[in-house]
Order: C-alpha cells, then sequence, then structure tokens
C-alpha cells in the first residue's frame, strides 16, 4: 500500500484477511484488531466471506495417522486405526466365485477325505508337541475395551512376545516405550523402546521375574524413550497378564 | 457457501468445555477442506498435514477464547489455519514463495459461477473483470502478498492494489445489499 493512500479500515481488514499486505500494512492492521474490537469482528466476516472460495475445492480425506498425530500433541488417547485383515484385503469376487463353485466343494472334500485318512493312520504329533500356552495379557488403549491392542504371551523359554493387532501413527519426534510393573514392585520398570507396528520378543533375562498380577503398558515418549526413567507420556496400550492353567483357590 | 447441516459452533463451545469427541467430529467435518486448502496453498502434501495438524492443536487450546458474538465459528477455525499456513509459507518453512507448481484452483468465470459450490462469494467474483478477479484468487490460493503478485503479472503494486481493492469493494457491496 502507498504511503498516500488512505484506505478504508473495513478495506484494510478485508486486505488483512485476505493476506496481501507488505510487513509494514500488517502492523497497521494488527494495529487496528488490538484496539478495536469491531475490526475483529470485520475480520471474521471476512473470513467467513472468503469461505465461498474454500467451498470451491474438492475436500482431500487426510491420512488415518492425522487425527492421532492431533490427539499425541495434545496428550489425549489416541484414537486407533484397525489394522485391514487378510479377508478384508483379498479378493472377495473371487473367494465368493469359488464359494459358489460345485468344483470347489468337491475339491474340499475330496482334501477332507484324504486328510481323514492320514489322522486316522497316526497322532497328530504337532498338536501333542505344542508348547501349553500359560501366561497371556490384552494390552487395550485405556477407554477402549473391546479393540485388542497388542497381544502378549510368554514362551517357554520365559520371553516375552508382543504381537499387534492395530495400526497407529507414532509422531517422528516421539517413541513408544514399553513397561512393566506389579503390586510388589510398583515402580514401572522400562523393557525399551519398541516399534509401536512391529512383532517384538523381549528377552528372558531383560523380563526378569514376573508375578501373577503383572501389569504391562506402553507410553508415548520422547525419541529416545523417557529421560527420567518413569512413564512421562500418556498411555497408549495397557494390560495385566493372566495366567492359564491357574488353579482357581476354593 | 456450500449447504452444510453441521454445528461448527456448537463442536467449538463442546471443544472448549473439554470435549475429545467434539474435536473429532470437528476434525473428521473439516479436516478434509482444510487439507484441500492447505495443500494449495503450500504446494506440498507433507507442510499441508502438518498445518492442519497444528491448527487443530491450535483450536482446541484457543477454544474457550472464540466468542460466538464475533463472528461464525467456522470462520474463526479458518482464521486459525491461514494465519497459520501463510505464517509457514512466509517464513522459509517452504523453500520460496511461490516456488511450488502454480496452483490448479478454479479460476475462470464458468467454474466459479457455476461450479457445484457457488456462492455468494463466487457469483460477485465471476462478474468482476479478469484483472481484478485474478489477483484476489492469487492471493487466497497461492497466499502471494501484492508485491509478489505484482511480480508475477509483471504490473506495478500500485495497480495490483487498486484491482485488488476494487474486488473487495465490491464483495462488500454485495454482502451489504
Amino acid at each position: 500500500m502507498s504511503k498516500e493512500t488512505i484506505v478504508d479500515p473495513d478495506i484494510l481488514i478485508a486486505e488483512y484477511t485476505l493476506g496481501v499486505l507488505n510487513a509494514r500494512d500488517t502492523a497497521r492492521a494488527q494495529t487496528l484488531l488490538s484496539n478495536d474490537p469491531d475490526c475483529v469482528t470485520a475480520a471474521l466476516q471476512w473470513e467467513e466471506r472468503f469461505l465461498g472460495l474454500v467451498d470451491q475445492l474438492e475436500p482431500l480425506a487426510p491420512p488415518p495417522q492425522l487425527l492421532q498425530r492431533v490427539q499425541a500433541m495434545l496428550g489425549m488417547e489416541i484414537t486407533l486405526v484397525k489394522r485391514p485383515s487378510f479377508w478384508s484385503r483379498a479378493p472377495r469376487k473371487i473367494l465368493g466365485a469359488l464359494w459358489n463353485g460345485l468344483w470347489f466343494w468337491r475339491l474340499l472334500a475330496v482334501l477332507l477325505l484324504a486328510l481323514a485318512a492320514t489322522y486316522a493312520a497316526k497322532p497328530n504329533l504337532a498338536v501333542l508337541n505344542a508348547p501349553p500356552l500359560s501366561q497371556l495379557a490384552i494390552l487395550q488403549a485405556p477407554g477402549q475395551t473391546s479393540t485388542p491392542g497388542w497381544v502378549l504371551t510368554v514362551d517357554e523359554q520365559h520371553n516375552v512376545v508382543l504381537s499387534p493387532r492395530v495400526h497407529i501413527d507414532v509422531p517422528f519426534e516421539a517413541s513408544v516405550e514399553l513397561w512393566t510393573r506389579s503390586a510388589s514392585a510398583p515402580q514401572p520398570r522400562s523393557l525399551g523402546v519398541i516399534n509401536a507396528n512391529q512383532p517384538v520378543t523381549i528377552p528372558a533375562e531383560r523380563v526378569g521375574e514376573l508375578s501373577m498380577d503383572q501389569l504391562f503398558e506402553m507410553t508415548l515418549e520422547p525419541k529416545a524413550g523417557s529421560p527420567s526413567g518413569a512413564p512421562t507420556g500418556p498411555i497408549l496400550f495397557i494390560g495385566r497378564m493372566i495366567v492359564l492353567n491357574q488353579k482357581l483357590a476354593p | 457457501m456450500a449447504f452444510s447441516s453441521f454445528d461448527h459452533e456448537a463442536t467449538l463451545l463442546a471443544c472448549a468445555r473439554g470435549d475429545h469427541v467434539a474435536l473429532q467430529e470437528l476434525y473428521r467435518h473439516e479436516a478434509p477442506r482444510m487439507l484441500a486448502l492447505c495443500t494449495i496453498l503450500l504446494g506440498h502434501p507433507g507442510e499441508a498435514e502438518e498445518t492442519v495438524r497444528d491448527a487443530f492443536v491450535l483450536i482446541w487450546k484457543n477454544a474457550s477464547n472464540y466468542e460466538a458474538d464475533a463472528g461464525a465459528a467456522r470462520a474463526w477455525i479458518y482464521s486459525i489455519l491461514r494465519y497459520r499456513a501463510l505464517n509457514r509459507l512466509r517464513q522459509g518453512a517452504i523453500s520460496a514463495v511461490g516456488d511450488h507448481a502454480p496452483a490448479d484452483f478454479p479460476s475462470n468465470v464458468a467454474q466459479l459461477a457455476s461450479g457445484p459450490a457457488s456462492n455468494p462469494l463466487t457469483t460477485t467474483l465471476a462478474q468482476l473483470s479478469e484483472a481484478q478477479r485474478r489477483p484476489v484468487l492469487m492471493a487466497f490460493y497461492e497466499g502471494l502478498n501484492y508485491e509478489q503478485i505484482a511480480q508475477r503479472l509483471a504490473l506495478p503494486v500500485s495497480q495490483v492494489e487498486s484491482e485488488v481493492r476494487s474486488a473487495l469493494s465490491a464483495i462488500a457491496e454485495h454482502y451489504q445489499a
């Protein structure tokens, strides 16, 4: 804007809202906005008018993780995005055609007969040799009791094996840290920073002794993990271990 | 403006009361258009997503400052978004203003006047001369200021200022009529 020109304040506010002013005139408009509530109303009125140009644009679907980033920055509970199952990704038309086809059923019947004959002849050694599953925890996002986030099991060597059931997006500047605690050792103990979307095995020597009521939780922490050695960020997933085949007290 | 039954004001006031679900509803309703605007303004999907993210954080943190008497809630939301986007554009977060490919925004008269979301603003813009309309659209969709528009159009800054002010006056008259 040239120095000599005297511009209607409403037009100055319109120019400011549109974003065309140089630094000097932007400062003039901001002074007006700071001192005159009517100018604030005028600015919002212009912003509302310009929405007509926003509505000309074709909406763009944001990536599912963007809402999670907003929630993470605000320390809110993260809205989970369910991992698409194999069956939802498989070409359903082909499966449907197979399912409805006569030859599919004939072939299936032949295969089942062959399998029945095999298993009648010898015991199912694979099943007999499977290690008994004895300790298990389902980790869930706080408040989302119907959605398993991670499944935790303990293998024969007492390693803790964790497998994700949902996909989450972790902000670049953050990480997910796994913690454990129990009633007898209530101070959370870090089991390390983990990849939020990959299965992970925590070695038995790192896990240490597990109690019957062992609790596991994952928290959102700075990139290299909690700087204090204790959880600092929001809990993403939490779950208590249960011991299977445990005799109930009478 | 496109018809919408979404109650921005009630949702924003719910955000001010700390209602997390309200923020999700606002996000689901408005984020796609906010992302479209930022993508066209900043010319970079990653920058656009970060701007939308930052805007929602600011909307949540400042929701209690919103006063319905001062103006429409949706306008308040976009004032935060556009301020943030223009700052990012001008403070060097993007390599250089106007460096990205020219924005593919609706600019011709037919598009503006008869587009799927034609509204009083686009109707008025369609009635203006190309010399008046073009710099307004360059400012809004490309985030260019007077000097940058003048440079792009090879015109004196004073002429661009004059055309834009005429356009803004015509828009104001249309709404006051």
